[in-house]
């Protein structure tokens, strides 16, 4: 396929993904099986997020297909055809589309982009622990209470103000962060500087939903938020599906269940003492490996 | 690398390079082991399943008279195997087919008494005798097995002439429905799980429900929740939670059989003449608190507390019932979370932390339900009627107030926080609305029952140590409920409402069309006294009772205005809709 003609298709299959998982990942693999052409389709991912008419729950889903694409890139870099494509392209583009995710006007996003960033980091076998810590604490320092006490709204949050020198993936859990600080900081204002009112409040004031006349894309509508919380229950069920899977070292020699059993089976005499030890032995080292092969911690 | 994206693996569980298919060699390797394995087999294995695959398969459906294996009584069972056609032909199976369900008894001794009674006599087999068809299983208790053993005490019938059917004939055996122990006489509910029905024991005269499971959307053969949910009901010895009685496996239809209860909360407190004193309430509230304390003292947490799963029957008895969403809490180190699915409770009992995606919640999402239960019994009235989740938070939000920093400090770590973050700040008016309407003790505890914050929640044992249930009025046993006449479910009421809704909208449709005759042109939306049918919600009642705050004084008013003012302001909540749609919580999790 031509890169021009891969690039267009691309740009329809991104525009009609769903947060499915299957639709994920089905897209993945066209982008490489096109990685050839990756110059062309790269930045088509680019232009989806930097495009203001898109929808904000498309923006959090397209996080998500990133995500995905990352984990694919690697798993197909398994063979020697493939040398992790979109992988660098994508990890410098993280910050800003981090920024298109998470936009000052809302960040809905936050707690999806947050568990996103978290499988990428992973994959990239950096420790992101502390960021981990930090966004679930209270992030405000005695600065910024002094700010609140004087009501000044929260700096708006710019990608030009992180140093270019540091790792955009850091830079990127650097900008979650203050993302997640500015909310923290405009919840406290909100609490201590508004008024409480009496009066029963309806929907659209409680919360921040879009109107049928409000033009703002970066809103969403009560029947956006209704249908992202019904996709992340799915693909919440979904992520659990495979938990039964094990995963065995791929190299490494060592005794399966199969041939232990058989081994085993297959003896009719008494064990002598040698037999008896190297029995014990393999059965520790069996054990071992089952432990280590479960995705979800055993207790 | 996480690889939760990834498909299942095709090669084999248990090779070693499973992501890679095997060599030829090993191929060879493997099939001669394999060989050596079979030959094994062939020499060890003692279980031998029979028949054609097409037997087996409709033998794991057919209604058999041995499903249920009372616990005394070994002798049942070889009058039970006697009638059963398809063991004849079940003893030489083919090497490595598939096995069908286990048929005979389960101990070791039973099934060689068996064996010794068939080596006696194995009699061809002569089609079901017409006085009893399945499920020939006792109902469990004494008075059941009783009644079994009866049965085998009875003169044997005279011996007709043997006659043999052929393979082809047994598909067409007539089963006469007429002959089963349970007849059914009503449907008292329904759900996503199925039907329940009411029941007669035709042996003992006792009612029982009949929960009949609904397997024809399963492609995958028997629910795993059904499992679930019986293995848990199997693990409860409560009075206040409902006893699963046995299981039955009836015309290709699988139901579980429970004691049967007069009424549900929901119903009974539709009731029109209902004046409940507060020793009445305690008394309701301390058996559902009871009930639910021992479910979290086993670590498990219902997932479906309403009004319509708590069951009353006639003496005052008030059981939990409905586990088709319970699950056992599972056991995490620090810092883990459990991770249960989200999708669980029905929404108006469904507590902020779930309408905010938490998906490590425990225990405490029961006790937000159980603290709408405890207002409901007051006021009649559903607490927080929401249509769907952001209308639900938006509700209790009014009535209990945004929560502050200190009030709920990890409100702001839940998933979908952001999404439905208030951007005003609202009083709490839940002093306002139900103080009045409640006992000061009632109202302290349902306060401290429906906490925003689920760590200041009160657990189940803390309720009980309430002063609620220790200072005077002290629980008081509800006499008077052998007096009430009919029964009271949820189910019902609202089929009458419906009824109700329909004669009102044919009223106002007769109406309609009077006025337009009488005034010729007139627009006919402006003079609607009723909204149209497309704009009533479903479920919600449009007459029938108003409640006030005086407990128990409950006035008809028929015409009243349908218009539901679920967040009522004042003091009085009057003219609020009563009872929650039927949103049924269907999200299940591995």
């Amino acid at each position: 396929m031509d890169p021009f003609e891969a690039a267009n298709q691309f740009a329809q299959i991104l525009k009609g993904i769903t947060p499915v998982l299957q639709s994920l990942v089905r897209a993945a693999h066209f982008a490489l099986k096109n990685a050839e052409s990756e110059d062309y389709l790269f930045p088509t991912i680019m232009n989806i997020f930097k495009d203001e008419t898109v929808e904000l729950n498309t923006k959090s889903t397209l996080f998500q297909f990133v995500e995905v694409l990352f984990n694919e890139s690697y798993f197909f870099s398994q063979q020697p055809k493939y040398n992790y494509p979109y992988v660098q392209n994508m990890k410098e583009a993280l910050p800003q589309i981090l920024l298109s995710v998470l936009p000052s006007s809302n960040i809905s996003n936050i707690h999806s982009a947050y568990t996103s960033l978290k499988h990428i980091t992973k994959l990239f076998k950096i420790d992101c622990s502390n960021y981990i810590d930090k966004f679930d604490s209270f992030l405000l320092d005695a600065d910024d209470i002094e700010n609140l006490k004087k009501d000044v709204p929260f700096p708006e949050i710019d990608l030009d103000d992180e140093p270019e020198t540091v790792d955009p993936l850091i830079t990127t859990w650097n900008l979650l962060i203050k993302k997640k600080k500015q909310s923290q900081y405009e919840r406290v204002r909100l609490l201590t500087k508004s008024e409480i009112l009496d009066d029963d409040v309806p929907e659209d004031i409680l919360f921040n939903i879009k109107e049928k006349t409000d033009k703002d894309v970066d809103k969403l509508t009560k029947k956006n938020i209704i249908s992202r919380m019904e996709d992340d229950r799915e693909a919440h069920k979904r992520s659990k599906e495979t938990l039964w899977l094990v995963t065995r070292p791929p190299k490494s020699s060592y005794i399966t269940e199969d041939e232990f059993l058989n081994h085993y089976w297959n003896k009719y005499h008494a064990l002598d003492v040698e037999e008896d030890n190297a029995f014990l032995d393999s059965l520790d080292e069996l054990n071992q490996v089952v432990a280590e092969s479960y995705k979800d911690k055993q207790f | 690398m996480s690889d939760r994206y990834r498909p299942p693996p095709a090669g084999p569980r248990s090779s070693r390079d499973f992501q890679r298919k095997p060599s030829f060699k090993s191929r060879e390797r493997n099939r001669d082991r394999d060989r050596d394995r079979d030959r094994d087999n062939r020499e060890r294995d003692v279980y031998k399943p029979g028949g054609s695959q097409r037997d087996r398969e409709r033998d794991m459906y057919r209604p058999r008279n041995d499903t249920y294996t009372p616990k005394k009584g070994p002798d049942n069972h070889k009058d039970v195997h006697k009638d059963t056609p398809n063991d004849t032909h079940k003893d030489e199976p083919s090497l490595g087919s598939k096995r069908g369900p286990p048929s005979g008894p389960s101990s070791y001794r039973k099934r060689r008494e068996l064996a010794k009674e068939k080596e006696k006599k194995i009699e061809p087999f002569r089609g079901i005798p017409s006085g009893r068809g399945p499920p020939l299983g006792p109902r469990g208790g004494k008075k059941a097995g009783a009644t079994n053993q009866q049965q085998q005490q009875q003169p044997k019938p005279p011996k007709q002439k043997p006659q043999k059917l052929s393979k082809s004939q047994i598909y067409s055996i007539y089963v006469p429905g007429g002959s089963r122990v349970y007849q059914r006489t009503q449907q008292v509910g329904e759900g996503t799980y199925g039907k329940v029905y009411k029941a007669k024991n035709t042996k003992t005269n006792e009612f029982v429900a009949l929960k009949k499971l609904r397997l024809e959307s399963e492609r995958e053969g028997f629910p795993i929740t059904a499992m679930r949910e019986i293995k848990l009901l199997q693990s409860f010895d409560h009075p206040n939670i409902v006893g699963l009685l046995e299981m039955m496996v009836e015309q290709n239809q699988i139901y579980m059989i429970f004691d049967y209860m007069d009424h549900d909360l929901t119903g009974f407190l539709s009731h029109p003449d209902l004046v409940l004193e507060e020793g009445h309430c305690k008394y309701i509230f301390q058996q559902l608190m009871e009930g639910l304390n021992y479910l979290h003292k086993k670590r498990v947490i219902h997932r479906d507390i309403k009004g319509s799963n708590i069951l009353l029957d006639s003496t005052g008895c008030l059981k939990i019932a409905d586990f088709g969403l319970a699950r056992t809490m599972k056991i995490v180190n620090d810092g883990e979370s459990p991770d249960y699915t989200n999708r669980v409770i029905t929404i108006w009992y469904r507590p902020p932390e779930l309408l905010l995606g938490a998906t490590d919640y425990g225990r405490e999402v029961d006790i937000w339900g159980v603290g709408c239960l405890l207002i409901e019994l007051y006021t009649k009235v559903a607490a927080f009627q929401g249509f769907d989740e952001v209308g639900q938070l938006c509700r209790i939000f009014n009535v209990m107030g945004t929560p502050s920093i200190v009030d709920w400090p990890d409100i702001q770590n839940l998933p979908w926080f952001e999404m439905l973050k208030p951007k005003v700040n609202v009083a709490s008016k839940f002093k306002a609305k139900y103080e009045s309407a409640m006992s000061p003790d009632g109202f302290d505890l349902a306060l401290n029952l429906l906490r925003l914050n689920p760590k200041a929640r009160f657990t189940a044992e803390q309720a009980l140590q309430h002063r609620y249930f220790t200072e005077e009025p002290f629980p008081l046993p509800l006499t008077f409920l052998k007096d009430v006449e009919g029964e009271w479910h949820e189910f019902e009421t609202k089929k009458r409402r419906r009824k109700e809704r329909k004669r009102l909208q044919d009223e106002a449709k007769a109406k309609q069309n009077k006025d337009k005759q009488s005034q010729g042109t007139v627009d006919v939306d402006a003079s609607l006294p009723v909204k149209s049918v497309s704009e009533v919600p479903l479920d919600i009642p449009q007459s029938s009772t108003v409640n006030t705050v005086d407990v128990g004084t409950v006035e008809s008013n028929i015409d009243s205005d349908i218009e539901i003012d679920a967040v009522a302001t004042d003091d009085k909540i009057s003219e609020e809709a009563k009872h929650p749609k039927g949103q049924e919580s269907d999200g299940y999790e591995p």
